[in-house]
């Protein structure tokens, strides 16, 4: 019978969480294929799943505060029994628990964003508790701290304060070009998380100043020169804090050593 | 050999599909109780769920008692016509 399982089972099973979001997942791609079959085949999506109930014949085991499921085997008769019921949720519940993806450009995903400094697997770990963008990410990070966030990602710590740093470096969000008649002046709108409360952070590019006109909410505008457009910009947040990034749209800074 | 779960549905759903397409009948709810021999893989930095049902009926010495599976069907859209069959229970005992 030892043929029949699975060699990456674990010997003490799968956490709870990580079950449970299997199992969820499972269901959404049944749901999925369930859609495009109906689509393909021209025939009405006359059935959907309404409710799951699973009964679990299960060895349950705590390990590091989590819980870890391994399901019985044959000749296993002592199991525990976990029910777990799914329910449908309603279009206006996922409305009301959505994320409002058209907010962040596509452009800050955490891969566009963090390059190499993220694996898949650490934005798969990310992603798993609801942080898809960096400005997720430092909300997040605003909200409930690092340990928090290291915990329930089960992400390393060290990485993820790498991971961190990366996203709360400048990004430049937005571009407006001058008015031909040079009736007002270009804007360049950057999102900033590192900017410092009642601090005007220092803009220098092409060995002039930029000059600040906004600086609040981790958002700050610049009114460079047209010859500033389109350079390499270093912008000191004070404290040594210092960034460098690109005074073009889309361009994601990064910090200077230390 | 265990499937992803999503298949089994998949095939059940497909069953279900049958069902009306060879009886000419709008089923509007179906309850499902199955048995599942249910296993959690890691694999590809994830966790999958494989199941399926059991080859055998048998309840013996090697599984006791199986895993259950309930699953209740609904219509997506209401029929234009009721029919005579509104409710089908089916699987029951492992």
């Amino acid at each position: 019978m030892s043929a029949q399982m699975p060699a990456l089972l674990q010997d003490s099973g799968v956490p709870f969480d990580l079950f449970i979001q299997a199992l969820t997942e499972q269901l959404d791609k049944a749901q999925a294929s369930m859609a495009i079959k109906a689509r393909v085949g021209k025939m009405p999506l006359t059935f959907a799943v309404k409710d799951v109930s699973i009964d679990l014949r299960v060895f349950v085991q705590m390990i590091d505060d989590d819980i870890y499921l391994r399901p019985a085997g044959p000749g296993e008769a002592e199991a525990s029994t976990i029910k777990l019921a799914l329910t449908t949720i309603t279009k206006p519940m996922i409305e009301e628990n959505a994320i409002d993806f058209k907010a962040e450009d596509p452009k800050f995903t955490l891969k566009e964003a963090l390059g190499d400094e993220i694996s898949d697997a650490d934005q798969r770990r990310l992603e798993r508790i609801g942080v898809r963008t960096i400005t997720q990410l430092n909300d997040l990070k605003q909200a409930a701290g690092a340990d928090v966030i290291a915990r329930l990602s089960r992400m390393p710590v060290n990485r993820l304060q790498q991971a961190l740093m990366r996203a709360a470096a400048p990004r430049v969000t937005r571009v407006e070009q001058a008015s031909p008649d040079e009736s007002s002046g270009s804007r360049v709108h950057m999102r900033a998380p590192g900017l410092r409360a009642g601090r005007l952070p220092l803009v220098r590019a092409a060995g002039q100043s930029v000059p600040v006109i906004a600086a609040e909410d981790g958002q700050i505008v610049l009114a460079p020169l047209a010859t500033q457009l389109g350079c390499e910009a270093e912008v000191d947040f004070g404290g040594g804090e210092i960034a460098h990034v690109q005074l073009s749209e889309g361009r994601i800074g990064h910090w200077s050593a230390p | 050999m265990l499937r992803e779960l999503s298949q089994v549905l998949g095939e059940l759903h497909d069953g279900l599909l049958a069902v009306q397409a060879r009886a000419g009948v709008q089923l509007s709810n179906v309850e499902m109780t199955l048995p599942l021999e249910l296993r959690p893989v890691l694999r590809d930095g994830g966790c999958i769920l494989l199941a399926d049902l059991p080859r055998s009926r048998e309840i013996n010495e090697w599984l006791t008692s199986p895993s259950k599976l309930r699953l209740g069907w609904s219509s997506a859209e209401e029929p234009e016509l009721p029919r005579n069959v509104d409710d089908v229970r089916g699987g029951g005992k492992p």
